[in-house]
């Protein structure tokens, strides 16, 4: 069963991908990235006409959809997007990977036929709220409360640096209230529900991230997702999926950082020669590719320990951890082989290193990560190290 | 309704080419190969004349089984079904060769309309849809940029130097597609994975009803000799340590009497 050898299907994909890339995004990606163009138009283009979602017309067709995903197809086609514009990746991610997966993992089937087939099908935003101006890491300290009421729900409250929280139509947001922790779904419209300008940020730019305000918003019953008093246990599950899908985007940014600085480095002649032939700037290549492609063999494990339904919370916290910090690596590595030509903007390789930084902080810092690690060597008896040892998932097949 | 598509598979348009160390042919590992995009407009309006009135549509490629990852395209793109020409006596078939195959496989799919790309992007020859249609008795209209089917005939735009000529043809036809004709849709997903499922019959020698002496190199009446690379660029020359008045005299000068542009 175990084979990583690539079918002539996953060869298409990743070239329909990249084809898309090339025509779709790349030429408008300084447009995007400056706010002079509107990332979610492309977004929309890409789920149609690549991902094929206009077909998935019934929650039936979109379990299908979902069960027929196959890892590695989905990731080389991320890799691809990530490569082209990471701030895309991003977008479309918080949009499908966040908004949209939470609803599929613990949503009622109206809840997903309502709101994660227009979401599919990119003719709604999604975004995933969990994050507050005072609980980031600690986010059982968060402030958001809600209220029951005969007929739904009165919530309150702050989320922030939010990614797609400014376009958003749909909002995927925790509170605090008598059983603890729950998750709601609301909907741009809603009296009460405001978001913030999109907040100037160091990378990302094609991808707008805010605030969410919620001012005595009335939340239907039926808006309540999962059930009440589980929402950190099912944020917690959203949060793993986020970091199972984080390597794909770090991995192409490693991989444009890769090639752009090999190009360079086969061009740019010093002291005579390409200064590719210096072992010095050899060296720094060589570090980039190493990087990669060990966070590839940690992308191909977390996919079979996925389909095997192993248990992958810990592995996805290392990829995570470890990607995010290669590729913003890689990126400076990239810019030093590029020297003064890679510090400015027109070579796009300072972008890549701006864009990788979020992947530090965002899904859980870094420190975040190393705790989970730190606390199970701490917490077990005795501590299984190899990831295919480990036990099934938390998250086993909802019935 | 029944579309065939006659396909080729090229090179990709961004790779560097090198000639192969015997110079009769190019390098062929390592590159990326892409159907010629020209014949993406043919399997596209193939798929728009299916979804507008039904029918079948076919694709047909000539060449060895690296081929078969493009077919798939064009069948990932929509196209139903593939015929895949492949056999070792067809290697080497110059233009004349090749439409002798691809008419065997015509004559035996009887399609109402064949669609070519206007040329190959790799030899540039535009030769074997002429062929073609010479072989099976159709008309033949090239580089259409606009097609209306009309019960028994095709009105078709041209892209002729300055404008457009229109042309009515009657049905059967051998066409080529040209830019601007349609806007090739991206194989999506979904796409890809039905694709896999879709038949490519093989079609070899015995099943064309061709002598072994009508293909391949033996049949090819156009024999390629060598292939050349373009010659080396010579160096720029750089003006410095003068006054910009004499630089632009002497820049001006060279390119009157040296290079004889102005």
């Amino acid at each position: 069963m175990f084979s990583l050898k690539i079918t002539e299907e996953q060869r298409i994909a990743r070239e329909m991908s990249r084809k898309f890339c090339a025509k779709e995004i790349t030429p408008k990606a300084d447009a995007l990235e400056k706010g002079e163009e509107k990332i979610f138009p492309v977004i929309r283009k890409f789920l149609l006409e690549v991902q094929g979602t206009g077909l998935i017309e019934t929650v039936e067709d979109l379990e299908e959809w979902v069960q027929g995903r196959e890892f590695i197809t989905r990731n080389l086609v991320s890799i691809e997007v990530s490569k082209a514009l990471p701030g895309f990746a991003l977008s479309m991610g918080a949009s499908l990977e966040l908004c949209s997966f939470s609803i599929l993992a613990t949503g009622s089937r109206e809840q997903q036929e309502k709101y994660v087939l227009p979401l599919v099908h990119g003719e709604k935003v999604g975004c995933w709220g969990l994050t507050e101006p005072e609980a980031g890491s600690d986010i059982r300290a968060m402030k958001s409360t809600y209220k029951k009421t005969p007929d739904g729900y009165i919530l309150n409250g702050q989320k922030t640096f939010i990614t797609n929280a400014p376009i958003a139509d749909i909002f995927v947001v925790y509170a605090q209230g008598e059983k603890g922790y729950s998750a709601f779904i609301l909907e741009r419209g809603m009296t009460g529900l405001d978001t913030s300008p999109p907040f100037e940020k160091m990378g990302m730019q094609s991808s707008p991230t805010g605030a969410i305000y919620m001012d005595q918003i009335k939340v239907p019953k039926e808006n309540l997702l999962g059930q009440e008093g589980q929402g950190l246990f099912d944020a917690f599950r959203v949060l793993t999926n986020e970091r199972t899908v984080t390597p794909s985007l770090m991995i192409g940014i490693m991989e444009r950082a890769l090639q752009e600085a090999t190009k360079y480095a086969k061009e740019r002649v010093q002291f005579g020669k390409p200064i590719i032939r210096f072992q010095a700037v050899q060296f720094l290549l060589a570090r980039i590719w190493e990087k990669l492609l060990a966070s590839y063999s940690m992308l191909f494990t977390l996919g079979q320990m996925t389909e095997l339904g192993l248990d992958t919370t810990l592995l996805a916290s290392a990829a995570k951890l470890f990607t995010s910090e290669a590729a913003t690596q890689s990126a400076l590595d990239a810019i030093q082989v590029m020297g003064g030509h890679g510090y400015m903007r027109e070579a796009g390789v300072e972008r890549l290193a701006r864009d990788a930084k979020l992947m530090e902080i965002g899904a859980g810092a870094s420190q975040i990560q190393l705790m989970i690690l730190g606390r199970k060597l701490l917490e077990s008896d005795s501590v299984e190290p190899n990831p295919l040892f480990f036990g099934p998932s938390l998250f086993a097949k909802k019935e | 309704m029944k579309v065939l598509v006659c396909m080729k598979q090229t090179p990709d348009t961004e790779a560097s080419i090198k000639i192969a160390a015997d110079g009769k042919g190019i390098e062929e590992q390592n590159i990326k190969w892409i159907m010629s995009p020209y014949d993406e407009y043919a399997v596209e309006e193939a798929i728009r004349i299916k979804e507008k009135q039904t029918g079948e549509t076919v694709v047909v490629t000539v060449g060895t089984d690296r081929v078969v990852e493009s077919m798939r395209t064009a069948l990932a793109m929509g196209i139903d079904r593939g015929v895949h020409c492949v056999d070792p006596a067809f290697l080497g078939s110059d233009a004349l060769a090749t439409a002798k195959i691809l008419a065997s496989v015509i004559k035996t799919e009887n399609p109402d309309v064949v669609l070519c790309g206007r040329q190959a992007i790799d030899l540039d020859q535009a030769q074997a849809p002429a062929y073609l249609a010479e072989i099976l008795g159709w008309p033949q209209v090239y580089s259409v940029a606009k097609l209306e089917l009309k019960g028994n005939a095709a009105v078709c735009n041209r892209r002729i130097e300055g404008g457009e000529e229109i042309v009515e043809t009657s049905l059967p036809c051998v066409m080529t597609c040209d830019k601007g004709l349609n806007e090739p849709r991206y194989a999506s997903l979904p796409g890809i994975m039905k694709a896999k499922k879709k038949e490519i019959k093989k079609w070899a020698l015995a099943q064309t009803g061709l002598a072994e002496t009508d293909v391949g190199t033996a049949g090819a009446k156009v024999k390629t000799l060598g292939y050349l690379p373009l010659p080396d660029r010579p160096p720029g020359k750089v003006f410095k340590e003068m006054e910009t008045a004499d630089m632009v005299k002497q820049v001006v000068k060279l390119l009157r009497e040296e290079a004889k542009v102005i």
